[in-house]
């Protein structure tokens, strides 16, 4: 269960996130849309529990995320990812599997890596990826292993068709286990995929709905932020 | 440390910390004795390059600090880490992997600079002073990068401040005791600095007032490298953009234009600069020394400082190209000429070194100096500067736009390292940046 109760993080140019409260529990796909500068980014940083927000709380069932010890539960993929340059992709992902899960990967790696059509560039050096190529490294180190909770900051920038769709698969494989939160632009995207809708102005909440079919996306978005 | 286990595994590339740790010392002995025995040749060819060889390590070391210091806090691999769940330690032991080529620079610089007899003493002093440095850039980065990396307080890091402080203290004793056979006092620490400082102005003059053979063809070399550099990325430019009609257009509008765009791009680029913490940190640094030994030392001391102040300000354009290599379609956007680009870099690079030197000398034409004097330090100064800004921007042009860090550094240290060889060594060297350059600039 994912409880965020008036999380606040403002910088030092006054910009940030100013309230944002959610409860979300497994099986939930929670999108976030707003324009630029809304404050998506910084929230979905504070749920991480990579930075630490000014006010309020952010627990993943009843832990603090910026606590340590609750990082493996967590898959995080920022927008603009880190990675090491001059190891391969296979070492990277065995990396990150390593330090999370103190264990060898198991076959669900080389499946990802197959899904994502990485299998024949598995010992390609990063530096040598494509920025698809390595979104699609990104994307997997974030979903692998389903931990409770994946982090998405816009995951299908960069992506080509093939990969859109095999991601959106592969997002709701994982919400069957995980709870999953993400920010994208893309509104059919987010209504194809998500359960519920939450709107950002200026860093607060100001919207929250339940996607069904129904939902006429682009004219609430014009409503909200075109108006 | 399992997790550190796993890091200097996976990444480095290394089975053990036992392996790693024996590796990185063997490495470090050998660099050390190789920079030993080079000098030791060196000098006993020609001692009056001594001068030239210690600031040329000095500015290797600097150039690896800055890009160290850089790559490490403005990479996001801190956050990637506390992402994996790292513990704040962990990350801190982790930051002096990245930290360690900071302390080979420092060994080789006085490996060289310490050589005379090869004792336990001298190789004590070696390290001594290799962690004088060390632990002074470590001390100032980590509070940098702890609070950046908004890491939670904990015993480490004032563990970690602590040890650097004694290990300062400790250095910089054994270094004093060691060049100058006196015991120490409680004015070692301010003596040593002065004994730095004093060594880099010589150091600077000697460089500034090169007149041998040798030197004169080097500079000629590169100069000829830099023309056919420049020429040969110019023709390139044009290439692209007298394409068509629309773009020899596009050229004759340039000169309306090219003024405003002018001053666009200059502030755009001091700004850049200006706020960029390291080159802020360096021009208070300066301007404190300066100001202060501008009314207690000779005129050509206070040359020498302001003609080292200015030879390490102008390596900071490749700052200013590091941010071209990124935007670098943006210039191909704009009806801007080759010739305007590079004419803006050269004035953005005089305005910026001009400051210092300028506050500096106008201090000490307020203590006494000849204003005409001054004006004339000013104008020699500027001279250099915009020599050196041609030779620097004729190498970093070879790797342009595809500028990596890494790269620069490992270019310039090679340069800097062979240096004292031969100007046909690097000529040769030239030949093949050459090659690679133009190979980049085509592919683009």
């Amino acid at each position: 269960m994912l409880k965020i109760d008036g999380i606040k993080k403002t910088y030092s140019n006054g910009k940030g996130l100013k309230s944002l409260s959610l409860k979300a529990k497994r099986g939930e796909i929670v999108c976030l849309i707003g324009p630029n500068g809304s404050g998506k980014s910084t929230a979905l940083r504070v749920i991480a529990g990579i930075i630490k927000c000014d006010n309020g709380t952010c627990r993943l069932n009843n832990t603090e995320t910026f606590d340590r010890e609750i990082k493996r539960d967590i898959g995080y993929l920022e927008e603009s990812p880190f990675y090491y340059d001059n190891i391969s992709v296979e070492n990277f992902l065995t990396f990150i599997w390593g330090v999370k899960y103190s264990n060898e990967p198991n076959d669900e790696l080389q499946r990802l890596l197959k899904k994502f059509d990485l299998s024949s560039i598995r010992n390609y050096k990063m530096k040598e990826l494509s920025m698809g190529l390595k979104k699609r490294v990104g994307i997997i180190s974030s979903i692998m292993n389903y931990p409770n909770l994946i982090i998405l900051d816009e995951p299908a920038n960069g992506l080509d068709t093939k990969s859109i769709i095999n991601l959106k698969d592969e997002i709701k494989r994982a919400s069957e286990r995980s709870i999953i939160i993400i920010s994208s632009h893309i509104l059919e995207y987010l209504k194809s995929l998500g359960t519920r809708i939450v709107f950002l102005k200026e860093g607060l909440a100001i919207k929250e709905l339940n996607i069904d079919y129904s939902v006429n996306l682009e004219a609430l978005y014009r409503s909200i932020y075109m108006t | 440390m399992d997790r550190l286990k796993l890091y200097i595994n996976s990444v480095l590339g290394k089975k053990t910390i036992k392996r790693f740790a024996i590796y990185e010392s063997v490495k470090w002995i050998i660099l050390v004795l190789a920079s030993y025995f080079l000098s030791c040749f060196f000098y006993s060819l020609d001692d009056t390059r001594r001068p030239f060889m210690n600031l040329a390590f000095l500015f290797l070391g600097i150039v690896l600090c800055v890009a160290k210091l850089r790559e490490s806090i403005f990479a996001n691999e801190i956050s990637f880490l506390k992402k994996l769940g790292f513990a704040d330690n962990e990350i801190l032991i982790k930051c002096l992997f990245n930290f360690k080529n900071i302390f080979y620079a420092a060994s080789v610089y006085y490996a060289v600079s310490f050589q005379k007899t090869l004792s336990l003493y001298s190789v004590l002093a070696c390290i001594a002073g290799a962690l004088l440095a060390f632990c002074s850039i470590l001390a100032i980065s980590y509070i940098y990068v702890c609070i950046v990396a908004s890491l939670r307080k904990s015993r480490i890091i004032i563990n970690v401040a602590l040890i650097a402080g004694l290990a300062v203290a400790l250095a910089t004793a054994i270094i004093y005791v060691y060049r100058n056979n006196i015991a120490p006092s409680t004015e070692t620490l301010v003596l040593v600095v002065a004994y730095i400082s004093e060594s880099a102005v010589s150091s600077a003059i000697s460089l500034v007032f090169f007149d041998s053979i040798t030197w004169l063809s080097l500079a000629a070399s590169v100069l000829i490298a830099i023309f056919f550099l420049g020429f040969k990325s110019k023709v390139l430019y044009l290439e692209e953009w007298s394409v068509n009609i629309t773009a020899r257009v596009r050229k004759s509008k340039a000169t309306v234009q090219s003024l405003s765009m002018f001053k666009a791009f200059l502030l755009r680029d001091m700004r850049s600069l200006y706020t960029d913490a390291v080159f802020m940190l360096m021009q208070i640094v300066f301007l404190v020394i300066g100001i202060w030994i501008s009314s207690s030392v000779a005129t050509e001391d206070l040359f020498g400082l302001c003609a080292l102040v200015c030879w390490l300000n102008s390596f900071n354009i490749y700052t200013l190209f590091l941010i071209d290599g990124k935007f670098e379609w943006i210039y191909k956007m704009l009806p801007l000429r080759f010739s305007k680009f590079m004419l803006m870099r050269g004035v953005c690079v005089l305005t910026y070194t001009a400051v210092v030197p300028s506050i500096i000398l106008g201090v000490a034409v307020f203590n006494g100096l000849s204003a005409l004097y001054a004006l004339g330090l000013l104008i020699a100064l500027m001279a250099m500067v915009a020599i050196i800004y041609i030779i620097s921007s004729g190498i970093l042009l070879m790797f342009y736009p595809n500028i990596e860090k890494s790269e620069l550094c490992f270019l310039l240290g090679n340069f800097l390292i062979f240096t004292p060889l031969l100007p046909v060594a690097l000529v040769c060297a030239f030949l093949v940046g050459m090659k690679t350059g133009s190979r980049k600039w085509e592919v683009q």
